[in-house]
């Protein structure tokens, strides 16, 4: 049994007998198809193969394929197509990264829907007396949101303070008040912790005065003028707690049901953009194909 | 005019011209079309659709041969073709009658010249061929059809079909070894001139 000629001498055989050989590897071809009968049967075959395949018939064509002006027409209308599809493609995919990537650094530093979800629960916490340690630091924020309630009445916690400075000074009120404000760290100051967030800030706004209205006014006549402001101060502070309190999640819920639907147009957004990336992508790219 | 004044023109947008070009290559275009799928009318399609797409985006040519530029539109729309075709069921290659019986004897393939006996002669080469063709990867039977059918240059397939002169080379030798496998199997169906030739096949 003669062997079989490898790939690579097969391919110079066939390099060989289309004349594609120069130098020392034609030499070399010609060489081994005069000495080797196995090159010779091989370029015999590989030859005649290649006769009949010339020998092809040549198949008649239908009709011409000469183009009428009506043919180039309906092409130039989509040869035209390729760039628009190329800029569609372009502004989808940069504007697909951009929401991506937003969405991407949002939920990074907080999540939006997330946020929401941390205020309501921390509210339930306080409502139920489960606060955990307390963001003193960020209790002067909370001054921040007294401007819409300077005007409400005093809060009944306002007593508190007054009834402390009826044996005393004012500076031992204003003492008493500070202490106090150190040790109410676990309730009051929880709550304006929580209001540091955008949204809980929402909410105090939207705090209406009917806890206010329900304090007693009595006891704020109490003390000096200074007493007044002292503790006028503390009650806001108050309200801000007592209302916090009354308000529940209501308003929070009502500002997830809010952003739910935000966070699903950003969502079907991106799907969109990526969509219509993708496909006018490969649109462009079989339309740039020849 | 000569065929760089035609394509000139022709990028100008003269229809003339440009089929002009057409009709010079008309028969090369669609018999690579033909021998590439096997079947006329999608050669028909192909070629047609070809020389549109050839029209179109004849700025994109930028010199050297317009006939390998050209083939390069009909194997890349032949290919795109032979993906659908591996993607839906088979069809037969060979024509029907009303009753749903084979046409042996194609009417494209037949010339009022020549005689019976010449006929089926090369249909029966034809045929073979065909066949043979056919059970080659669509990127070695392009090659085949443009170097040993069409009678192109290495060059000028190399362009076609976008591949490297190399990438050619070794294509054409494979594809060649197993035509002459497949064609052992059409001894007795080949043409009596060269029957005694393919003795020396087995």
């Amino acid at each position: 049994m003669k062997r079989p000629l490898k790939q690579k001498e097969l391919e110079l055989l066939s390099a060989y007998l289309d004349n594609q050989l120069i130098g020392k590897e034609k030499t070399r071809v010609e060489t081994k198809i005069q000495s080797d009968k196995v090159w010779e049967i091989a370029f015999d075959n590989l030859q005649l193969t290649r006769k009949v395949l010339q020998r092809a018939p040549q198949i008649k064509i239908p009709h011409n394929f000469t183009l009428r002006p009506e043919m180039i027409k309906a092409q130039r209308r989509s040869f035209n197509s390729y760039p628009t599809m190329r800029l569609i493609s372009s502004i989808a995919s940069i504007l697909f990264a951009l929401v991506f990537v937003g969405d991407f650094v949002n939920k990074g530093v907080v999540p939006f829907s997330e946020a929401s979800d941390q205020v309501s629960l921390s509210s339930n916490n306080f409502i139920d007396g489960t606060v955990g340690e307390p963001l003193a630091a960020v209790m002067a924020d909370a001054d921040s949101i007294d401007a819409p309630q300077e005007e409400m009445a005093p809060a009944p916690q306002a007593d508190f303070s007054a009834d402390d400075s009826l044996g005393g000074d004012q500076d031992q009120v204003a003492s008493q008040d500070s202490n106090e404000e150190a040790e109410a760290s676990s309730g009051a100051q929880n709550l304006q912790e929580d209001e540091s967030t955008p949204s809980a800030r929402i909410t105090i706004t939207a705090v209406p005065t009917m806890a206010v209205k329900d304090a007693p006014v009595e006891d704020t006549e109490v003390g000096s003028s200074d007493n007044k402001v002292e503790t006028e101060n503390e009650n806001q502070k108050d309200v801000d707690e007592q209302a916090e309190i009354n308000l529940g999640n209501e308003p929070e819920k009502e500002n997830l049901e809010i952003k739910e639907p935000a966070n699903r147009i950003v969502n079907l957004t991106k799907w969109v953009l990526g969509i219509i990336a993708i496909s006018t992508g490969v649109q462009s790219i079989r339309k740039r194909r020849i | 005019m000569d065929e760089a004044e035609m394509v000139k023109y022709a990028k100008k947008g003269d229809l003339d011209a440009f089929n002009r070009l057409v009709l010079a290559y008309q028969d090369i275009a669609f018999n690579v079309a033909y021998r590439l799928m096997g079947d006329p009318a999608m050669a028909e399609d192909i070629t047609q659709d070809a020389f549109i797409s050839a029209y179109r985006k004849l700025n994109s040519f930028k010199g050297g041969s317009f006939k390998a530029w050209l083939m390069r539109i009909v194997t890349n729309a032949g290919y795109d073709e032979l993906r659908k075709i591996k993607r839906r069921p088979t069809i037969a290659l060979e024509p029907m009658t009303n009753e749903e019986e084979e046409i042996e004897s194609p009417v494209w393939l037949t010339d009022p010249g020549e005689s019976p006996e010449y006929a089926i002669v090369r249909e029966e080469l034809n045929s073979a061929i065909q066949n043979c063709l056919d059970e080659l990867d669509y990127e070695f039977k392009a090659i085949v059809i443009l170097v040993d059918v069409q009678g192109m240059n290495y060059s000028e397939a190399a362009q076609a079909v976008s591949k490297p002169l190399g990438t050619v080379k070794s294509r054409l030798a494979r594809a060649r070894n197993k035509m002459q496998d497949c064609l052992r199997g059409f001894g007795e169906l080949l043409p009596s001139s060269f029957r005694l030739e393919s003795e020396g096949l087995k």
